[in-house]
């Protein structure tokens, strides 16, 4: 039995939760199975035995579990399609906002979003991104690049040329 | 006019604005402390074997023969004793032969291991060069080689890595991969792909530095197989080993005629030029900072609709319609070039044709 009181599932949900919800919707395009992936990578933390150095020690790992489980989501053969009427009512997923930067950011690639979510938003560096996907920092530095540029034709103004 | 993406404030605010609500966190609270007093400790699920070389080691052993790398090809086992260590050292020199390029004594051992560059492969925008890292008593490294992160990818990294021109100001930008290229020789492969934006590279002095070699499991834990300190300098040296493809076929592109003028084909990359037979038309009355959507839907018509597809003789395919380029209007046509990089080294051999358009466009050799 995993030994948890409610005020540890209450620090994990409210630190967590939207960093879990924000991430799965860049990797799966959807919130629906943002609360599912919240348990699994709660219940994989709780049961890992990991021990933290920090808080930001702490974050990797859950970015890093997100990402795996978000991988695991798309891997999988069998996703449910249906669900009972009643579940949907009470388990509505986050809307996710209209916007035409998360837009055009939504189209890119997966490697590209990751990308520009983990640098953007979270703030992370190059370097540290890198060591968060197990990538090497050319490969992020391509990925944001390449990210750019597509951004840039997306939501830039009229050119003579345009680059994409 | 052109939105600068620094400014990130629209992308922050929206997902500042994906949050679940109260009720949703208090029933994942709940849920988690149900399955904390429901649950047994997690069983691992054990890792089989895969019973067949994944496809994409299976393409690093046919890239290795077209470079030529590996245990015996290219005299890669060179003795401590002729390694250089510490800085740089002075440069290697890199032969060329049948188009690509050997640096010749380009390596350097630190704690038993030596990392040499054994080949460079390139067309006239990009090139990779290949490395093989190995153990000087010549045991294989302490890893397991059937966990791949897909496609034959070994989850691998070097704790610092550095490859840089000298003196080349342009841009540039790629990727780096790790696989076996030859599961009965003891050595690791290490690819790096990269795109140059302006310039010729050629002849140019490569400063390869490397640290720390680890391997990561699926929870992204590290541990460091090979400590040390790598560096070395060779020229990037090679020929262009693009090929040119028949040309002149003509494209329904939504109502439109496009016209094929040029396709180069490398096992590093893809590029198609075509003509539309009409003028992309922009909004000159769009508002600065936001592609209006009768640009976006020019931009569509005339470029992301056009398919590209690679078609390989395994019977797999790899879609490169979302790639960049660049679209101008010209004289009452529309000049287009769309192309990106591959994410691994593709041997011309194992590509039968391309699908441009929905028209098919052997690839003789």
């Amino acid at each position: 039995m995993i030994q948890l009181d409610r005020a540890e599932a209450e620090r994990l949900v409210n630190t967590y939760s939207d960093l879990i919800l924000r991430l799965s919707y860049t990797y799966l395009k959807n919130t629906q199975d943002a609360e599912d992936i919240c348990q699994t990578v709660f219940l994989k933390l709780l049961t890992s035995g990991q021990v933290f150095d920090n808080p930001a020690h702490e974050k990797a790992w859950i970015i890093r579990a997100t990402a795996n489980a978000c991988k695991d989501t798309m891997r999988s053969a069998f996703r449910r399609r249906t669900v009972a009427l009643e579940v949907v009512a009470e388990t509505p997923a986050p809307t996710a906002p209209e916007n035409d930067v998360l837009e055009a950011v939504m189209a890119l690639p997966e490697n590209y979003r990751e990308a520009v979510y983990l640098y953007y938003y979270e703030g992370y560096s190059v370097r540290e991104i890198a060591s968060l996907l197990g990538r090497s920092e050319s490969a992020v530095n391509a990925h944001l690049s390449r990210g750019r540029q597509k951004l840039r034709m997306t939501l830039g103004g009229n050119e003579y040329e345009q680059s994409v | 006019m052109n939105r600068a993406y620094n400014d990130n404030r629209e992308y922050t605010d929206a997902m500042d604005g994906l949050r679940f609500s109260d009720e949703a966190k208090a029933r994942m609270v709940q849920n988690l402390l149900d399955a904390a007093s429901e649950s047994a400790p997690q069983q691992e699920k054990p890792h089989g074997r895969k019973s067949r070389l994944p496809r994409v080691a299976a393409v690093g052993v046919a890239a290795a023969l077209v470079l030529g790398i590996g245990a015996g090809a290219s005299g890669v086992f060179k003795s401590a004793g002729e390694a250089f260590s510490g800085v740089f050292g002075p440069t290697a020199d890199t032969e060329i032969i049948d188009q690509i390029g050997r640096p010749v004594g380009a390596s350097d051992t630190d704690n038993g291991v030596t990392i040499t560059a054994d080949a460079i492969i390139g067309d006239k925008y990009h090139y990779a060069i290949t490395y093989s890292i190995v153990k000087e008593d010549g045991t294989p490294f302490d890893i397991d080689l059937s966990k791949t992160v897909g496609d034959g990818v070994l989850p691998m990294n070097f704790a610092e890595e550095d490859t840089s021109l000298s003196g080349y100001l342009g841009g540039t930008h790629g990727g780096s991969y790790f696989y076996d290229a030859d599961p009965n020789d003891p050595s690791i492969q290490y690819v790096e792909t990269r795109e140059v934006s302006d310039g010729d590279v050629h002849g140019r002095t490569v400063k390869a530095k490397f640290s720390d070699l680890f391997v990561y499991d699926e929870d992204m834990n590290r541990t460091v197989i090979a400590e040390g300190d790598w560096s070395f300098k060779f020229n990037l040296d090679f020929e262009d080993t693009s090929i040119n493809l028949p040309t002149g076929q003509t494209i329904d592109l939504n109502g439109m005629t496009a016209t094929i003028d040029e396709i180069t084909l490398s096992p590093l990359a893809l590029r198609v030029d075509y003509t539309v037979d009409s003028e992309v038309q922009w909004d000159e009355n769009a508002q600065s900072g936001k592609q209006s959507e009768h640009d976006s839907a020019q931009m569509e018509k005339y470029f992301d609709d056009l398919q590209i597809v690679v078609n390989k003789a395994d019977g797999t395919s790899l879609d490169m319609s979302y790639a960049g380029g660049s679209i101008k209007p010209q004289d009452g046509k529309t000049i287009c070039q769309k192309g990106d990089m591959f994410s691994e080294v593709i041997p011309l051999e194992d590509v039968v044709s391309l699908t441009v358009g929905g028209v098919e466009i052997p690839v003789q050799q």
